[in-house]
């Protein structure tokens, strides 16, 4: 399968300005230097702590923010230096649900408004046409053409969500940047957008980049899945196989933290020491090196490259330097 | 582990608002022993943080009352006492943890000072000794470099060490009951990990009893001995940790358990849903407030509301499809 997108050494800072003229004093280093790719009609799962820049990762790649330097490859065509004007011609391939329903939705709009906004701003005409349209969106995402005449408040957070998945979906985009989608939602909604984003994804050929902080939701939606760590991608792998041999420390400790909803499973759980750093003054060599238990004497010295160590699997980590 | 601690009965809290009165708790039943944790689960607007705030009456009237019920606990109904009394209970004997340490503190003070101020106003200490102690818990609760720590400012300090500093201080009078409101919801996973670690050490070491609050079963199954299992003001079921996830009764309790992804779930297998959403307690559905969502409700399920049976020993359960088999 081709890849629809693919991101080269792609950065963001974020500067801090500081003193009388306003200069740039320090800059906040939110993603610096992420590598990956993502195939037609998978889902890219992207995890890792708050304050990682796996938010940061999306809106770059959507050009919501523009990118420090590096590459971003959406179908064929390199968008990075992409003007507004040229944006708008391919924006319509790609679409974000964002993590706070209410937040994302116009309170003074009628949901027909909200889902027919985009595809009367990309020229479609008011009238029946638009009118059916926006009723088999509603259908879509397990809605009723009788929520098309109510505003945003009435609603549920599940069923806000769901009028922002349709939103999503109005023009047919071929990738969906999905923000959180479901940690505003409780656990029975949740299953319900789940099970909702997994269809679509069958029925229209969907790419998704699904980023979240749960990783049994990332496990469960995703084909592969990205760890994200102080700006930087530290391992990436298929699902199952990430899952099940994890080979960076951090995704060991993280993966072990995770709290499994059965007594009974009792194993043997990493407690990483500490806090994040501060992606202002990052450690020097790995990023990690300040919590992992594994460390050597190279680790605050050299930085590990991303490796290929064969079935889709990378890892950047200086334990796999011996292999 | 036998002993009663706190036994609520028939707690009925509600609150009177502009369009209507929200019936947040519908006779609450619940006895919590020496030394375990007890975890209510729920999702939100279920009461279960309004069950916390009603036992430490921190229910604000306006909009909230306490209107029914008993909550007994050293002899005493908590619901009598006087303001005072109250005051010398809440933070001494029964202390909370709630779920944002970044706003639960008060800006501008130091850590110091806001525990220090705990300790002088319960133990009658000066203000001396009780720095010393606030150190002596900042360390107790795993904090590294406690008296740099204690001068910071609320602000200075990560989410995960303000967590660490809010339990020191909820342990500071050494508390029978801590009442530990999604502790831990606004933290990371990594950190998720280091404070339930720590409050399951300092169960062993202190010898109190844990009220823990939470949406997660995975918390759930983590620290708890008991479950109880919230819905719509209710508890529909009450159990060990070990019988909820292995046979639960009730379908709520299916549902929820249900819908969250398992560790060892493949991709094509579907999540059960549990289909709707939770009713407006302004006007919750007559008889049992669940059966409007339940795919197995029944006729009755629509006008009685089901007692709380026990079908095992320690294993009670609110529904309807139970009632014939036991009586």
């Amino acid at each position: 399968m081709a890849n629809l997108i693919e991101v080269k050494d792609l950065k963001k800072y974020f500067p801090i300005k500081g003193g009388v003229l306003s200069r740039t004093v320090e800059n906040v280093r939110a993603v610096d230097g992420v590598n990956f790719y993502i195939k037609k009609g998978e889902t890219l799962g992207l995890v890792g702590e708050s304050g990682c820049g796996k938010t940061t990762v999306g809106r770059v790649i959507l050009k919501l923010i523009e990118p420090s330097s590096g590459q971003i490859i959406f179908n064929g065509e390199d968008i990075t230096r992409y003007k507004h004007g040229e944006m708008r011609k391919i924006r319509h391939d790609m679409q974000v649900v964002f993590q706070d329903p209410n937040s994302s939705l116009d309170p003074r709009m009628l949901v027909k408004n909200i889902i027919a906004e985009p595809l009367l701003v990309n020229g479609w005409k008011k009238g029946p046409k638009l009118d059916e349209k926006v009723e088999s969106l509603l259908q879509a995402v397990g809605l009723s053409s009788l929520h098309a005449y109510r505003y945003p408040h009435e609603f549920s957070g599940g069923q806000k969500q769901r009028i922002c998945i349709a939103r999503a979906l109005a023009l047919n985009p071929k990738f969906i940047v999905l923000d959180e989608p479901t940690s505003a939602l409780d656990v029975s909604v949740q299953s319900q957008i789940l099970n909702t984003l997994e269809d679509l994804q069958h029925e229209l050929g969907l790419t998704y980049l699904f980023i979240s902080h749960n990783l049994i939701v990332v496990k469960y939606l995703s084909d592969r899945v990205a760890v994200m760590y102080l700006g930087k991608i530290v391992e990436s792998a298929l699902t199952d196989e990430l899952f099940e041999k994890p080979l960076h420390p951090y995704t060991q400790a993280l993966l072990s933290a995770i709290p499994v909803p059965d007594p009974k499973h009792k194993c043997c759980r990493i407690i990483l020491e500490g806090d994040v750093p501060t992606p202002i003054n990052p450690p020097s060599g790995c990023r990690f090196h300040t919590r992992c238990q594994y460390k050597m004497d190279i680790c605050d010295k050299k930085e590990p490259q991303l490796l290929d160590i064969g079935g889709e699997h990378f890892v950047a980590c200086h334990l796999m330097d011996k292999r | 582990m036998s002993e009663i601690l706190i036994s609520i009965k028939g707690l009925k809290t509600n609150f009177y608002t502009y369009t209507g009165v929200v019936k947040a708790l519908d006779g609450i039943d619940l006895d919590i022993y020496k030394n375990e944790t007890l975890g209510l689960v729920g999702e939100t607007g279920c009461g279960k943080s309004v069950t916390a705030l009603s036992i430490i009456r921190l229910i604000n009237w306006p909009p909230g009352r306490i209107d029914e019920g008993t909550i007994t606990f050293d002899g005493k109904d908590l619901l009598k006492l006087s303001n005072d009394d109250m005051r010398n209970i809440r933070g001494n004997k029964i202390s909370m943890i709630f779920q944002e340490p970044m706003t639960s503190f008060n800006p501008v003070f130091t850590i110091d000072d806001q525990i220090s101020e705990v300790l002088m106003l319960h133990q009658h200490m000066d203000k001396k000794t009780a720095h010393d102690k606030a150190i002596e818990m900042l360390a107790f609760a795993g904090i590294p470099a406690p008296e740099r720590v204690a001068k910071s400012f609320p602000h200075e300090l990560s989410g995960g060490m303000l967590q660490r500093a809010m339990i020191s201080m909820a342990l500071a009078c050494k508390p029978v009951l801590l009442i530990a409101d999604e502790p831990t919801t606004a933290l990371d996973v990594t950190i998720e990990a280091q404070i339930l670690e720590l409050m399951r050490d300092l169960k062993t070491k202190t010898g109190a009893s844990i009220l823990m609050i939470t949406h997660d079963l995975g918390i759930i199954a983590e620290v708890c001995d008991r479950v109880g299992v919230m819905y719509a003001g209710n508890i529909v079921e009450l159990s060990n940790v070990i019988d909820i996830f292995d046979h639960p009764l009730h379908p709520y309790t299916r549902g929820l358990i249900g819908a969250i992804p398992k560790f060892n779930q493949k991709k094509s297998e579907r999540l059960d849903t549990i289909s709707g959403s939770v009713p407006n307690l302004i006007y919750p559905p007559p008889g049992c407030r669940f059966h409007p969502r339940c795919s197995k409700a029944m006729d009755i399920c629509k006008v009685e509301k089901p007692k709380m049976l026990e079908i095992e020993k320690g294993h009670m359960v609110s529904c309807h499809l139970y009632t014939k088999k036991v009586g």
